[in-house]
């Protein structure tokens, strides 16, 4: 079924700066996409138009077949947003009152915060450091309480905004770590992923290319990797595997796609 | 960011001063420095009541675990204004004065000048203490929660109380934040070539506004993205929220309750009468003397 449909969207600032010029595109529920583009493409705007932070110029947004628009409190409660500084979300004064900070927007009984706070600290790893204060954490550790703060309302799409770009390999990690783990819970939350690191890209199942004010690609990501040509006029440097496969095919080598990188490693000894 | 010390920032520690509402602790914060800001009849009954206040402050500090070294320390940039005042109140006339303590080319200095620099120094340093103790003591979550109730009446006018609690405490959250940008903008400019150190004052102002400029800049971006994120979470101003810390006055609330309060009023009446101590104690104890 249907989440997300955007149709014919268009986004202009201060009526002169096209960034997005008549998209149209739908999001299915339970989908993991990314999306990836230059710096300006536009990736941001089209994460806040989702999330109706912001209006589009022309054109109209549905979820699930309803129109909706900034003031329809209802649908947007669906909706959560990871940004990309890990200290502009953080809101409470320790990470326990950043995870309560939505629940009281929500006005959920007090009696029950606890419980769902617990819960999703437990989900991303941080239970352990639910009294501490901001400037204790590292980047990582914050973007997992920014996580956790999102997914206790309950959400029907979680939005990464470049939300790895601030942090060390580790803090990366953590964080793909954690988009694993919600691919594999069950309550089959449809998740965005606007990255500009291409092994992030390998999580997804689909991935939109924003370029030239449009959605200049749709489809799988190992599709868009294998493809040499459309790479080179997308501007894209595909992840380690595909960049080390592609070349060593030019040179005469029978590697594939799908060999893991030992075996790749053990046919090139040969 | 690192864990360094900023000034008045919350340490969490388990101590009783800790554990006192947050109310009250505002409240006591009012009234100790209404006691700090009197003045008690004669020069040296108010440096005695004043010295009594430094040690009552002293053993707060010492319950909290406040250390007064990083205290002095973070104080750094505020010693010249100190020094600026203690001048200034030295050098400034005043009728009253008689009794001469220096003569500087024809212009007299009083002992009770100094007496009294010294006087509004120390009640400067210990509003200061006193403002950190509540500060660092306090989380700025319950801080804003107890402003917030304090101008609960302000709701019959129309006052938006809760959106004020809520900007209170995001600038208290902010200010770390803020601290630390400066002093990487700071590190930033300074490897460009840009003098804080040396220069005269006009200079010095100049090569400030390559702190400033940007330092607002950040500020302002930083605020759009808080508000994205918090409007994302579903804040929405003036409207109804709950509130996940529940806030119940306790018996040792009441007990400290007692001693503060109780402290005060004897030092108001103090205050209201305006006895010269010294004179009250000789009077004692010659009584005690013909008694015998
Ligand atoms: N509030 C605004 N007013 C005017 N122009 C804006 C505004 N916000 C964004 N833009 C412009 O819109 C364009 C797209 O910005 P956006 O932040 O969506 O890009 P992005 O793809 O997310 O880039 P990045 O990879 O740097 O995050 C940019 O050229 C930017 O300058
Ligand atoms: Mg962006």
């Amino acid at each position: 079924m249907k989440l997300i449909e955007l149709k014919n969207v268009s986004l202009i600032y201060n009526k002169k700066d096209v960034v997005l010029n008549n998209i149209s595109f739908s999001i299915n529920e339970g989908e993991i996409i990314s999306i990836i583009g230059e710096n300006g493409s536009g990736k941001s705007t089209l994460g806040k138009l989702i999330t109706k932070l912001i209006e589009p110029t022309k054109g109209e947004l549905f979820f699930k077949n309803k129109s909706y628009s900034i003031s329809n409190e209802e649908i947007r409660k669906n909706f959560g947003m990871i940004f990309q500084n890990p200290d502009n979300q953080f809101i409470g004064n320790t990470v326990e009152d950043d995870v309560a900070f939505g629940l009281e927007n929500r006005c959920i009984n007090p009696k029950d915060m606890p419980k769902i706070i617990d819960e999703k600290l437990n989900l991303v790893d941080m239970i352990n450091y639910k009294k501490y204060q901001p400037n204790l954490l590292s980047g990582g550790q914050k973007q997992r309480v920014a996580i956790a703060s999102n997914i206790a309302l309950n959400l029907s799409l979680l939005i990464f905004d470049e939300a790895t770009s601030m942090l060390d390999p580790k803090g990366e990690l953590e964080v793909s770590n954690i988009i694993e783990k919600l691919k594999k819970a069950d309550n089959k939350m449809t998740l965005i992923i606007i990255t500009h690191n291409m092994e992030e890209v390998l999580l997804t199942n689909r991935v939109l290319v924003l370029k030239d004010q449009k959605i200049s690609y749709d489809g799988k990501p190992d599709d868009l990797f294998k493809n040499e040509e459309l790479l080179k006029t997308l501007n894209i440097n595909p992840p380690f595997k595909y960049e080390l496969v592609t070349k060593l095919k030019k040179a005469g080598f029978a590697v594939d796609f799908n060999d893991s990188l030992k075996s790749i490693k053990d046919k090139i000894w040969q | 960011m690192g864990n360094e010390f900023v000034f008045g920032n919350y340490t969490p520690y388990n101590t009783i001063i800790h554990k006192i509402d947050c109310r009250l602790k505002l409240f006591f914060l009012v009234i100790l420095m209404v006691a700090v800001f009197f003045s008690y009849g004669t020069f040296v009954t108010t440096l005695i009541i004043d010295g009594i206040l430094l040690v009552l402050i002293s053993i707060i500090m010492f319950i909290s675990k406040i250390k007064f070294i990083t205290i002095l320390k973070s104080l750094k940039f505020i010693w010249i204004t100190f020094l600026f005042i203690f001048l200034i109140n030295i050098f400034l006339p005043n009728k009253n004065y008689i009794t001469i303590a220096f003569d500087i080319y024809g212009y007299n200095i009083y002992w009770e000048s100094i007496l009294q620099s010294f006087r509004i120094l120390l009640r400067l340093i210990m509003m200061i203490l006193l403002t950190v103790i509540l500060t660092s003591t306090t989380k700025s979550t319950d801080l804003s929660f107890a402003l917030e109730w304090y101008m609960y009446p302000l709701k019959l006018i129309k006052f938006p109380v809760s959106d004020f609690a809520m900007i209170i405490s995001l600038v208290l959250r902010c200010i770390p934040l803020i601290l630390n940008e400066t002093t990487r903008i700071k590190k930033a400019q300074e490897s460009r070539g840009a003098n804080f150190t040396t220069g005269n004052i006009f200079k010095r102002i100049i090569t400030f506004t390559s702190i400033i400029v940007p330092l607002l800049l950040s500020a302002i971006s930083r605020s759009l993205d808080m508000a994205d994120a918090m409007t994302i979470r579903g804040f929405i101003p003036s409207k109804k929220r709950t509130r996940y810390h529940i806030y119940k006055f306790s018996l040792a609330d009441l007990f400290s309750f007692i001693f503060v309060s109780g402290c005060c009023c004897f030092l108001f009446y103090l205050a209201y009468m305006q006895f010269d101590l010294l004179e009250v104690l000789f009077n004692f104890t010659s009584t005690i003397t013909v008694l015998r």
